[in-house]
């Protein structure tokens, strides 16, 4: 069979020692990992971490400085033509030809392929059949992200890129889009997403690699990597007080149980692997200086955590 | 192929819903035809004022001159050297045509020449007295090597067929009007990679050969279109006629909407943003509108324009669409515009496709 993904043994992407420099630039350092048949595999990292660099080389339209991928069993540097039958690619901010309906744009995707299907189907898939004669630049943003979702799917991929997917949405358009993701996971396929956005990669992602400037910093499931922090909680709390130079963060450190403690203005964080030592340290800590704990907030660790305790920032900065 | 037909349907589609660039690049050429139509007059077709100087007055000079006396397009008078130059310096006349005294002499020898004197002030008229005296001289020249002594000068010789500015300036803006649509391909291009329509597309199995294919015929058809609506327009408003075979025509219109697209494609593959590619689309297209010879013949430019202006594609393709509207000259007379054209258009498409890229990286 021609148009069939080669024997991988259940691997469908395996990049190796991927290096991309723009200049003195280094976008991607040494990059390694696979990703498994049916699984949805997360690059998590903040913007510019080199997600999309990595998401690009391995759908073939960037060529690394160094390294090879196979992507279903084919080099991307050789059989990109091969690979591009296969795969379903969704572009960080997908823009389409603004003189065609989403229908036409649909029909002009689906004729590329050998197994192209029905446009209409599509539409319908993405909840999108009443606008089949809107032009895209009519559609909202989620909309315009379904569309595009629906332009990837098209020609039923063995594997699917999504870049972004749901940067710029409102909560609703993105847990249809979501749901749309789960959808093609069930139908057997696997999915390699980037994002910046932790509660989507923990939902979604059956593994995720954590980037930051342009390397992988850890590698495993959501919750390995949240056991691997060995905390409790993180707690969040203000400090009522007349000045916030009053709160020390080296006392705050010294709470027992405490494995990091943050300071800002007023507000503290801190983890810990003892809810309750962490908390009682907290309010002695408060009489001592005279304030009062406000507004605390007990949350399980969540990748934001693995994330923090990993580069020592914030995944937002 | 299904997708090749589907991606040059969608081509044609995208290109006929951009109203704003059809109408445009129509507009411009249609309101430069009315313009002139009316300015220098349509009803009133001209005759040229051609003083004839016999100096040979033998039998072969004298039926020349009779010839020549009996085409209506042309007005005659005779005289000396010296009375015919006086009429001509008041600018009376728009050519002089001078049989020198040894032109039968000459004609034996098979070396005989005509003098031509035109009147360069005038450049509504300029180009039309070039073309028929030329094409009087040409046909003089066919018969003499035909049958070198005696010469039998047919009515057909002196056929000029009567003409005015208008027959003049539809061909012309026929050219400017295929420049104009066809540069701006370019353009889009970039636009489309600009705004990462080409990134998604690179990661289809879409080729770039599929993609620039359908984009040529979409854009050769529209041109084929406006250039027709551009022909009819002067046929049935300012009464212009096509002398010669509208196969021809429509080959020269095909060739020089390939030509532009060409380069079009050429500028689209070097530009990084929108606002560069319209700039150098327009300081190229800005000359070639003078030089080009659409609006004023450029035959009496300057000695050092001359390699520019025969470099420039539009004034091939101007000079073959006269050559074939005005004159109904024979392929010969435009064989080599049409050569020239042909390879601007497959050194350009060859050129275009190797630059071609999908991204700005």
């Amino acid at each position: 069979m021609e148009n069939q993904p080669q024997r991988t043994d259940g691997v469908v992407v395996s990049a190796q020692g991927l290096i991309k420099q723009y200049g003195k630039f280094t976008a991607v350092n040494d990059v390694s990992f696979e990703i498994h048949s049916g699984e949805i595999f997360g690059l998590l990292g903040p913007n510019g971490a080199g997600k999309s660099t990595i998401i690009e080389i391995l759908e073939g339209i960037r060529k690394p400085t160094q390294g090879t991928a196979q992507v279903l069993g084919y080099n991307v540097s050789q059989k990109s033509a091969k690979i591009h039958e296969l795969i379903g690619v969704q572009l960080q901010s997908t823009t389409f030809f603004e003189e065609l309906t989403s229908l036409e744009i649909l029909q002009l995707f689906s004729s590329f392929y050998p197994n192209g299907r029905n446009p209409r189907k599509m539409l319908q898939e993405v909840f999108l059949e009443d606008k089949a004669g809107t032009f895209p630049q009519n559609l909202s943003g989620g909309q315009r992200q379904r569309l595009a979702l629906a332009a990837a799917l098209i020609n039923d991929p063995a594997l699917l890129f999504l870049d972004e997917p749901t940067t710029g949405l409102d909560p609703q358009s993105r847990h249809m889009l979501w749901g749309i993701i789960e959808d093609t996971r069930a139908k057997g396929k696997s999915v390699l997403l980037t994002t910046h956005f932790m509660d989507e990669a923990q939902k979604l992602c059956d593994r995720i690699a954590i980037i930051d400037q342009g390397k992988i910093i850890a590698l495993d499931t959501p919750a390995r990597l949240i056991a691997s922090l060995n905390i409790a909680a993180s707690i969040t709390a203000e400090f009522r007080c007349d000045s916030s130079d009053t709160i020390q963060l080296y006392k705050l450190q010294a709470i027992p149980e405490t494995v990091q403690a943050q300071k800002t203005g007023f507000s503290i964080t801190l983890q810990t692997k003892n809810t309750r030592a962490a908390f009682s340290g907290l309010l002695e800590y408060a009489d001592e200086i005279g304030a009062v704990i406000e507004n605390a907030i007990v949350q399980s660790p969540t990748l934001e955590d693995v994330f923090l305790s990993l580069t020592g920032h914030a995944l937002r900065d | 192929m299904k997708s090749f037909a589907t991606t040059l349907s969608a081509s044609i589609k995208m290109l006929w819903r951009d109203r704003m660039y059809i109408i445009t690049t129509l507009g411009l050429a249609l309101i430069s035809i009315f313009a002139f139509g009316w300015l220098f007059g349509n009803s009133n077709t001209y005759t040229l004022n051609m003083g004839v100087v016999d100096q040979d007055n033998s039998a072969i000079s004298q039926s020349i001159v009779s010839g020549l006396q009996k085409n209506t397009a042309l007005h005659i008078s005779t005289g000396t050297f010296n009375q015919e130059y006086a009429l001509f310096q008041k600018g009376s006349l728009d050519a002089m045509l001078v049989i020198g005294p040894t032109f039968t002499q000459d004609l034996k020898n098979s070396n005989a020449n005509l003098d031509v004197y035109y009147n360069q002030s005038n450049i509504s008229t300029l180009g039309f007295t070039q073309g028929a005296v030329q094409q009087i001289t040409d046909a003089l020249n066919q018969q003499i090597t035909k049958a070198p002594v005696p010469i039998h000068l047919t009515e057909k010789a002196y056929s000029v067929h009567t003409y005015s500015y208008i027959d003049f300036i539809v061909p012309g803006m026929i050219g400017l009007m295929l420049m104009w649509a066809n540069l701006g391909a370019g353009t889009e291009l970039v636009i489309w990679r600009q705004n990462g329509v080409l990134k998604r597309l690179a990661a289809t199995p879409l080729t770039s050969i599929t993609l620039i294919t359908a984009q040529t015929i979409s854009r050769l058809l529209l041109s084929i279109i406006q250039a027709a609506l551009l022909i009819a327009v002067g046929i049935s408003v300012f009464h212009v006629h096509n002398y010669g075979s509208w196969a021809a025509l429509t080959a020269t219109v095909v060739l020089g909407a390939l030509t532009m697209l060409a380069i079009g494609f050429i500028i689209g593959s070097f530009a990084k943003n929108q606002q560069t590619a319209q700039g150098i689309s327009f300081l190229i297209s800005f000359p070639m509108m003078f030089l080009g010879g659409s609006y004023f013949p450029t035959n009496n430019a300057p000695t050092f324009l001359n390699p520019i202006i025969q470099f420039l594609p539009l004034t091939h393709i101007n000079d073959a669409m006269r050559q074939i509207m005005n004159n109904g000259a024979a392929f010969s007379a435009y064989s080599t515009d049409l050569a020239v054209l042909a390879l601007w258009s497959a050194l350009g498409i060859a050129f275009a496709a190797s630059a071609f890229r999908w991204s700005q990286n």
